[in-house]
């Protein structure tokens, strides 16, 4: 990608041959001995070449550093990018969310054990209600034989009044009574019988709904919490190992960022031989000018063309030396980085311990883990509700019971009452009165009888109400404001689970944040660094630039003797051996370096030429 | 010379590269389209707001890769590509996979996230890496490539 951007310019130009072919053409002249104002025509011809040549040169140059800083830029972005996904990463699982997460799975573990808790008691406690509830159907099965003998006894009772005539007379009302009595004795231990029903199959069902959820998942959740539990550990673990890792990784990432920002200063640094080659050019054209005018005017060419010549030669000649090793500079750097960058994304691989399919399957199991508790959650929640809901019906039917158990020893009282007084009102009638009598026994036993069934039947009901309150009352979420309650206790398990799913989903994103960009990042500086040749573009250019002002310059015959020469000639070339754009460089050195102000370093004082890392990035100073 | 600026935004981690074009413009579009459906639903993930993307990448999915397989298959039809019926029991396959996501997401299971991005991912590369350059070479290679523009 680079390769082509770097080599367009110069080395692709046509007219880069068309200057050799005028160069030739002018020292053949010129060795001919031809015209002179002919070869200084030829030479502008050249010089206009060569000018172009070091114009296109330094356009390559630029666009290609543009294009590298911008590159580079996006580097930096990207470096300083991950060190930012790698601190997120570092909280994610190790700083408050990391902690927090144990907490909460803490808090919904216990919640969860609350539960299981209240559902291995309600399992026992409507077992045994249920057992009560089977007992009183039982129980009351065999009543209404008893009803049907307290009918059969109010009919015998009406038969025997009948046979005494005048002296049952007294009996008469109590068949009637005990006729009503039985009817209602028997509407209410019919509504006991169907609501013993209604209990035992509530009870049943509540029971089937708490035993599944025993058995299926509350048996489970123990072991997924716990193995939720043991994957943060091992997460856990994992991070304190691959905290230092990260640690280094982000100081490595912050170094390299900061070689890439010295890179980019670096390139910077490349305005000045810019402005250098553009001098160059600028005084290039100048003499070319002369030369033309020169032709023109038939006048001898310029007396200080050679020395302007050797000027410019020796300008380029510092310009290349410059370049050169600022390239080769730039090349170290970019392979330096290139190795560091890939290193790290090496390691950014394996940042938490484990492969990539490693690193996928561990995401995705905590994910399945997340999933599955949360159905749990929310399977408990419906039991819960449907407990609840057992609970308040359980009740209801309990207090209609009770109500009908106590009407019918209610009745049983008075039917009992009712026989004592038979038994007594028989006594004076004497033998025709024994079969009253007879009667009267056998309903006081039925009475008791009854009411020791009733006494059974309402210690069950005491037994189940005991129960459904005992369930109440260990049932937080029964309480008042039950259903908030337990609204707010779902949604606050729920509330953390997804919480721990958002920070489990945000660090996967985060690890292949980092492991694109990094990986991405080794590629593309190598890649750049591949195609990075403008050192050896400029070295060409400028090297074959400088040769054909050397050729120019020998038409002008040897340099003249410095004693022989004029002072301004001579001043010329000293400026030509002395200056070069290095004073600007040393006084840009000097000042990033901290010296006084109003002391630059004076011109053609060192030709030691500074190290490039020692500027600074503001070479628009100049 | 000012090269750089500090505040360039990161590159994005999913994004459809060169070395994936089929060589179908509109292939290639409807692919770079699927990169960015990716690379958002990473960038809500990197938020933590993964799941409040879900259900609407779910039914972008769905949308899109109906009207892209059947884009695919009516161009291989067309031209007579040897492997349609492989290539579109592996567009049957997806679709699949994508309405039982869908109907799982759908029915409240909201932690699926990295399930769902991972397999996404997945199929995504192999996809458009693997499984749709032979249709475009193919096509180039019976000349009948769709002309640009």
């Amino acid at each position: 990608m680079w390769g082509p951007v770097l080599r367009s310019g110069v080395e692709a130009d046509p007219k880069r041959n068309r200057t050799g072919q005028l160069l030739r053409r002018a020292i053949r002249a010129v060795w001919r001995g031809g015209q002179r104002n002919a070869a200084g025509d030829d030479c502008g011809t050249i010089l206009e070449q060569v000018a172009a040549d070091l114009a296109s040169l330094n356009h390559a140059t630029e666009k290609d550093f543009l294009a590298i800083g911008g590159k580079l830029a996006e580097f930096l972005a990207a470096a300083r990018q991950i060190s930012a996904d790698m601190a997120a990463l570092g909280e994610l699982i190790s700083g408050s969310t990391g902690c927090h997460a144990s907490q909460v799975l803490t808090r919904v573990l216990e919640r969860l054990r609350e539960t299981q808790a209240r559902a291995e008691t309600g399992d026992r406690t409507l077992g045994s209600a249920c057992d009560s509830a089977r007992q009183i159907g039982r129980t009351f099965s065999g009543f209404r034989d008893t009803v049907s003998i307290f009918r059969v006894l109010g009919s015998l009772t009406r038969i025997e009044t009948a046979r005494l005539g005048h002296a049952g007379a007294e009996f008469g009302h109590l068949a009637e009574e005990v006729n009503a009595l039985t009817q209602s004795i028997e509407t209410s231990g019919q509504g006991i019988v169907d609501d013993s029903a209604i209990l035992h199959g509530s009870m049943r069902s509540a029971l089937t709904k708490v035993t599944d959820l025993r058995a299926g998942e509350l048996k489970e959740l123990p072991s997924l919490i716990a193995e939720v539990m043991t994957s943060l550990a091992s997460l856990e673990n994992r991070r304190r190992r691959a905290s230092e890792a990260s640690l280094r990784q982000a100081a490595e990432y912050a170094e390299a960022s900061a070689a890439i920002g010295d890179l980019i200063t670096a390139i910077q640094f490349h305005d000045i031989t810019r402005q250098q080659v553009e001098h160059v050019v600028e005084a290039l054209r100048g003499l070319r000018a002369e030369f033309r005018e020169g032709v023109r005017k038939r006048v001898h060419l310029p007396r200080d063309a050679r020395a302007v010549l050797t000027l410019q030669s020796s300008q380029l000649s510092s310009a290349e030396q410059v370049f050169a090793r600022s390239a080769a500079a730039i090349q170290r750097d970019l392979d330096s980085i290139a190795g560091r960058v890939r290193n790290m994304a090496e390691a950014g691989q394996t940042l938490l311990g484990f492969s990539a399919e490693e690193r996928d399957s561990f995401f995705l199991q905590m994910e399945g883990r997340f999933t599955a508790i949360l159905r749990v959650v929310g399977t408990c929640a419906t039991a819960e509700a449907e407990t609840r809901s057992v609970l308040a019906e359980l009740e209801q039917t309990v207090a209609r019971m009770q109500q009908s158990v106590a009407e019918v020893r209610h009745i049983g009282i008075r039917i009992h009452r009712i026989a004592i007084n038979a038994a007594i009102r028989a006594v004076p009638i004497g033998d025709s009165g024994n079969a009253l009598n007879l009667i009267a026994e056998v309903m006081q036993r039925l009475a008791l009888d009854s009411a020791s069934i009733t006494g059974e039947v309402a210690a069950a009901l005491e037994a189940i109400a005991d129960a459904a309150g005992r369930l109440s009352s260990r049932s937080a979420w029964t309480v008042a404001n039950a259903h908030s309650d337990a609204d707010t206790s779902v949604s606050e398990m729920r509330a953390a689970i997804l919480e721990l799913h958002s920070s489990s989903e945000a660090s996967f994103g985060r690890l292949n944040q980092i492991t694109a960009l990094s990986s991405r990042l080794g590629d593309e500086i190598q890649s750049v660094r591949a195609g990075f040749s403008a050192g050896a573009l400029f070295a060409e250019t400028a090297g074959r630039v400088r040769r054909a002002l050397e050729q120019i310059g020998g038409q002008f015959g040897p340099a003249p003797r410095r004693d022989l020469e004029a002072p301004a000639e001579r001043r010329l070339e000293d400026f030509a051996l002395h200056y070069t754009m290095q004073a600007e460089r040393e006084v840009h050195a000097s000042v990033t370096a901290g010296a006084a102000p109003g002391q630059p370093v004076p011109v053609g004082t060192s030709t030691v030429v500074p190290d490039e890392q020692d500027f600074g990035d503001n070479v628009e100073l100049f | 010379m000012t090269v750089f600026s500090e505040n360039r935004p990161a590159a994005p981690v999913y994004r459809w590269e060169p070395d994936y074009a089929v060589g179908v413009e509109e292939i290639d579009r409807e692919h770079q389209w699927l990169f960015a459906l990716a690379e958002g639903m990473h960038q809500a993930m990197l938020a933590g707001k993964g799941r409040d993307a879900l259900q609407a990448l779910l039914t972008e999915l769905v949308d899109y890769t109906g009207s892209h397989f059947s884009h695919e298959e009516g161009l291989m039809e067309r031209s007579g590509y040897p492997d349609l019926r492989v290539h579109r029991r592996q567009h049957e396959d997806l679709r699949a996979r994508v309405r039982e996501m869908q109907d799982r997401a759908s029915s409240g299971e909201v932690t699926m996230t990295i399930e769902v991005m991972q397999f996404f991912i997945a199929w995504l590369k192999q996809h458009t890496s693997t499984s749709d350059r032979p249709i475009g070479e193919h096509l180039k290679a019976t000349g009948q490539l769709p002309c640009r523009g």
